[in-house]
């Protein structure tokens, strides 16, 4: 075979597979061979030199040798072994063995590991400190650089993975060391604290703060005591045979009490899992590992330390029940028959359809789908909706009348592999962290090609190579006149059109308008730029589209989505690896409670209420008729309570009262309820309208799945136990439904999850089984458990498995009165979650990112006299609110920038917002909001503090750079060949 | 028609209700494991009786203390010398062949038993008896074994 190798491994012929390199090959093989800086994400890094071998007689690195024909491969001879050893010995000059009293002796320290398997007993040259301080400065994690042994792995995922671009390091000084930018404090640093340098760090150098003084049984020790005894180790010199010893049993000690459970985050619906540990209820980190389908060993600020939520003394963690003007803690007895006796008479009273229920996007599948089940079986309404009505529901509804399902088209790795990628209204950086990493680090490992269309010139547009800035809401305009022009250029897919695509010729004609005359007009940008992003299109290998609430929260988000698809059909971006369309779900499981059927027209698996034969199979499972009529969304709902035909509402993990829009008339409406149970992690704004509140588990304490914006369906496992009184929203759904006479009976989530397979086809093969551990499925899923990734390949998903063009067109943005002079854009920034309820309890978060504020451009700074910390009010038709102020470029001209994540009466964004919605899924128009701004105060305390990584300077470099360390004068070649590689896998 | 109100009331248990609260989950505890319990009990009084419980406990108290005396102790060069001599005796016992240990230490027991025999007997040890003796095999194959093991603590200092 041409692509089989023939070679000598210690005396043994083996076949091995062309461009296979030695350790590759080793570790494939499962032979146990020494290596510290190479992992399988990041490649060989070439910085340790612990992995040498003797091949063909020369010493070289099994990491970046890549093995060829008739290669004899020597991983243990004397000269290997002396090489091995003395890589071994330059890296403990580095890096003290303390290893019983330091906290990263938990089995999985690499650096303990390999100097273990090297069998080292003693050191040639003495450990000595390299004479710099501890560094302290950051609230998430430290650096000491005495114990670092300048691997570089933390700069290698900075530069190269995370792409932040903030470690290096400083090669030529006398000692080296990881620096942070130009060598600053790390608090001062550029870095946006994802935590990923703690992460890789094969030793104690990084580490999780969190960790310090907890992890191990004898490292809370004080300093005092502890340098003493780490004095008598070295005093003493056992053999490290010994120590080795010692610190294996502490670590095994150390197992029995540190508790490890996969979990899958809540903070957007990238889908990240990794490990939780705990001890008792203190998390002692979030540990990541190469085995998560999704994110490997990348995570963002909000995933690695964003937990402290979870300990927080502001939970709910008894039933409350309203009496008079206060609420009363009340026994779970208490609360489920207030609950009994009120849904009940009000059912008797105006029947099932005077009750609105809301799900939420952050609880698990299996929650979501008995909220459903509440509503259509012990209620008899569709009335239930989830909080995606606020996001999500126009990407959904553009894909399903294009190409008919409502999710990604594929997955992290098609964007990954792209040739290019367009990110329309979305931010991923901030809302969507990791899934950002793939993108900038295909644009920097292989020079992906990167469009950006935004009011913000965020970091994204920063990198790109395109930046659009479209007027506000006019993204269908450039989208439907780029299609038109590649029409025109003859670029687009005709052979796919024609077998694949339905609607072509109305099309053709719904486009005429759509001139790059008329786009100029209407959008602002120039033609040169829309025949730019259309050769861009035409000439990538794949493209993806990217987009977010910048598209969907406009009075005609549908339609831009639709539009979106139909460049996409129009140029066979369907059905291919490294192409297709990807709405970036915000919450983790905005997919899975639109796919469980918490929505007024759709059943469990995405089966239309209008389809009599699904209808049927759940009027047998429930015992009751379900009608065909769709039922209210969220906004329909309150609508209905202003009639006062809604009495009852059942709202659970949302507080609709600050992410609704138009916030002043959501309480308004909250408070016209004869009857109103919020089941919350918190005391929400929301929850102050209630006359029963129920406290809920948030993912930590609860076993599940959620589904991610891939449409991948993953496990989530219980880590800790319910605090105090809180219940899994399973449990508690259960129970009212035993208050109104229904016995569910399901002890575990996993038999609903069997429920949901025999009842939705496109779940028919997903099991908790199935799902056990790192594995994970991505609908639809046969009853035989095979998946589908990449959606398309074969047909679309309709009848006739062709996909149709949207002809859905342009729709004016809201209109407002004069005087509304400015263009209010609003969204997230990366440090915290949607509204804040769960981020603004982490200490280091707020210290980091403490308040939210209004982002003004530098030219209308100019004009209205504002400064940094100037205090302004910005009004709206519906509302006003105070803030301070930023100067900065990232907005332009007159739009303003505010954060979402507020939960005060001062600042809360959706004070501003109006209450008009997208055409088609009433998803209310966040974005399209015009406000008035009065200068209050010109001088004040800047609200972002100086120590956020917005205000430093990125250092970009290829990774860590070896050849700079192999060019000091006084580093000793070990191998015979130095070829740097450069990480490349 | 609900106003938003922020004020929790929690029904104002009282100190004894708490305290019962958390009793009756250690009662549940101890009825489940109720053997165990006895039998720990007579330990602990064992151990109270004979004021090892008392001392122990001072000693857990001050543990901060004490670990400080006792590491402060063990950095004394003529304790870490200790240590390094047990450790590095305990390295060399190691490397020896256990077989080879085992016929020297009987040989030991063999000798020391011919020798008490010797004093008991009293005899006067001539020159004349020494050369005999040299002749006498088991006693020359003891003084070759002492002759080589000179040479090779000899040869060992000398590295």
């Amino acid at each position: 075979m041409e692509n089989t190798l023939t070679v000598q491994i210690n005396g043994v012929t083996q076949q091995v597979k062309k461009g296979t390199k030695v350790l590759e090959h080793l570790l494939q093989q499962g032979v146990e061979h020494p290596h510290i800086c190479y992992t399988e994400t990041l490649g060989p890094i070439q910085t340790c030199d612990t992995c040498m071998c003797e091949i063909d007689g020369k010493v070289m690195r099994a990491c970046s040798t890549e093995i060829e024909e008739g290669m004899n491969i020597l991983t243990s001879s004397p000269t290997a072994k002396e090489a091995q050893n003395e890589a071994m010995d330059r890296i403990l000059e580095n890096h003290l063995l303390y290893c019983t009293v330091c906290d990263n002796n938990n089995g999985n320290c690499k650096v303990h590991n390999t100097a273990e398997l090297l069998e080292v007993e003693h050191q040639e040259r003495p450990f000595r400190e390299k004479g710099y301080e501890v560094d302290m400065s950051h609230p998430f994690y430290r650096y000491d650089p005495n114990q670092c042994i300048l691997c570089g792995k933390c700069v290698e995922v900075c530069q190269d993975l995370q792409v932040n671009e903030t470690l290096t390091i400083d090669w030529e000084r006398n000692m080296p060391r990881v620096i942070w930018d130009n060598d600053k404090s790390i608090n001062e640093s550029s870095c946006v604290s994802c935590g990923q340098c703690a992460t890789v760090c094969p030793c104690n150098a990084l580490m999780e703060k969190s960790m310090l003084g907890e992890a191990g049984f004898m490292t809370g020790i004080k300093q005092d005591l502890l340098n003493p005894m780490v004095d008598l180790i070295k005093e003493v010199e056992p053999g490290y045979g010994s120590i080795f010893a010692i610190s294996e049993v502490e670590a095994a000690m150390r197992d029995t009490r540190t508790k490890k459970t996969k979990t899958v985050c809540t903070f957007c619906g990238v889908g990240c899992s990794f490990e939780v540990w705990t001890k008792g209820r203190k998390i002692l980190k979030i540990e990541p590992t190469e085995d998560a389908p999704v994110n490997s060993i990348s995570t963002c600020i909000k995933g690695k330390f964003g937990w402290d939520f979870v300990n927080s003394d502001q939970r709910l963690t008894h039933p409350l029940i309203r009496k008079g003007d206060e609420f009363v803690t009340a026994t779970w007895e208490e609360a489920l028959s207030v609950i009994g006796e009120k849904m009940g008479s009000i059912k008797q009273q105006y029947g099932g359809n005077a009750f609105g229920f809301v799900s939420s996007s952050k609880t698990t599948n299996e929650e979501a789908y008995l909220m459903q089940k509440l509503a259509r079986q012990i209620f008899e309404t569709n009335n239930v909706d989830n909080c995606s009505r606020y996001c999500q529901s126009p990407a959904t509804d553009g894909l399903l009348s294009t190409v008919g399902y409502g999710g990604d088209s594929g997955t992290i790795k098609d964007i990954q592999s792209a040739g290019l990628v367009i990110i329309i209204g979305a931010n991923p950086t901030e809302g969507h962290p990791v899934l950002a990493t793939r993108v900038k680090r295909a644009k920097k490992m292989r020079g992906q090609k990167l469009i950006v269309s935004d009011l913000r010139k965020h970091e994204m547009a920063d990198r790109s190579d395109l930046y659009l800035h479209p007027k506000q809401g006019s993204d269908l305009v450039w989208l439907a006149a780029v299609t038109k022009y590649i029409i025109d250029q003859g670029w687009h897919d005709e052979a796919f059109i024609r077998n694949r695509v339905n609607q072509y010729d109305e099309y053709l004609a719904m486009l005429e308008k759509y001139t790059l005359d008329f786009a100029e007009e209407v959008t602002g940008l120039s033609k040169e730029q829309l025949m730019e992003a259309a050769q861009m299109i035409h000439e990538a290998d794949g493209t993806c589209v990217l987009w977010g609430m910048g598209v969907t929260q406009n009075i005609a988000g549908s339609h831009t989505s639709a539009a979106i698809a139909n460049l996409l059909l129009a140029t066979g971006n369907f059905g291919r690896p490294g192409a297709g369309a990807y709405p970036l779900r915000g919450h983790n499981n905005v997919q899975g409670s639109c796919d469980m059927g918490t929505l007024p027209q759709w059943l469990p698996g995405n089966q239309r209420l209008t389809d009599a034969a699904a209808r049927a199979v759940f009027e047998e499972a429930y015992g009751v008729s379900i009608s065909p009529e769709a039922g209210l969304t969220n906004i329909e709902m309150l609508q209905e309570v202003e009639k006062g035909r809604l009495k009852a509402m059942y709202l659970m993990g949302e507080d609709m009262a600050w992410v609704d829009s138009n916030s002043n008339h959501v309480h308004e409406m909250l408070g016209k309820l004869d009857f109103f149970v919020v089941q919350d992690v918190f005391f929400t704004k929301t929850a102050q309208f209630a006359d029963v509140v129920l406290p809920a588990s948030p993912s930590l304490e609860k076993d599940g799945t959620f589904t991610n914006t891939e449409r991948r369906i993953q496990r989530l496992y219980q880590a800790l136990e319910p605090l105090e009184e809180s219940k899994p929203d399973w449990w508690i759904i259960q129970q009212v439904a035993k208050v109104m006479g229904a016995d569910w009976n399901y002890s575990h989530p996993s038999e609903i999850m069997e429920e949901i397979a025999s009842l939705a086809p496109i779940f028919a093969g997903v099991s908790y089984a199935r799902l056990e551990g790192w594995n994970s499925l991505i609908w639809p899923v046969q009853k035989d458990g095979s998946d589908e990734p990449l959606l398309y390949t074969e047909r679309f998903n309709f009848p006739d498995n062709r996909a149709r063009f949207s002809l859905v067109d342009y729709v004016q943005p809201v209109d407002y009165e004069k005087e509304f002079d400015l263009t209010l854009n609003n969204g997230r920034l990366l440090e915290h979650f949607h509204e804040g309820n769960m981020t603004n309890k982490s200490k280091g978060i707020q210290y980091k990112l403490p308040e939210v504020f209004v982002e003004v451009s530098p030219e209308l700074a100019r004009e209205r006299g504002v400064q940094d910390g100037s205090t302004v009010r910005l009004i709206s038709p519906y509302g006003f609110i105070k803030l301070r102020s930023i100067v900065t470029d990232r907005v332009q001209g007159n739009e303003l920038y505010v954060p979402m994540h507020s939960v005060s009466h001062e600042n809360a964004i959706n004070i501003l917002t109006g209450s008009v919605g997208d055409v088609r899924t009433q998803t209310p128009a966040y974005k399209q909001t015009k406000v008035r701004m009065e200068v209050i105060n010109v001088k004040g305390r800047a609200p972002l503090p100086m120590y956020n990584p917005r205000y430093a300077e990125r250092n970009p470099q290829a990774g860590v750079q070896v050849e700079r360390k192999w060019a000091r004068a006084d580093y000793e070649p070990i191998a015979d060949v130095n070829i740097p590689v450069g990480g490349q896998r | 028609m609900a106003q938003p109100i922020t004020k929790i009331v929690h029904p104002a248990r009282t100190e004894k209700e708490l305290q019962e609260q958390s009793l009756e989950a250690i009662l549940t505890d101890l009825a489940k494991s109720g053997d165990g319990i006895r039998e720990m009990i007579k330990l602990f009084n064992e151990l109270h009786e004979s004021g090892i419980l008392g001392s122990v406990n001072g000693l857990v108290e001050a543990k901060e203390k004490v670990a400080g005396i006792a590491v402060e102790q063990l950095l004394r060069p003529q304790i870490t010398n200790a240590i390094n001599n047990m450790m590095a005796a305990a390295g060399a016992l190691s490397d020896t062949n256990p077989d080879m240990t085992k016929k020297l230490m009987g040989a030991l027991g063999n000798g020391l038993e011919k020798a008490e025999k010797g004093l008991e007997a009293n005899e006067k040890v001539g020159v004349f008896d020494l050369m005999k003796a040299l002749k006498d095999p088991d006693i020359n194959r003891a003084i070759g074994f002492g002759l080589n093991l000179l040479k090779g603590v000899g040869e060992g200092l000398n590295k």
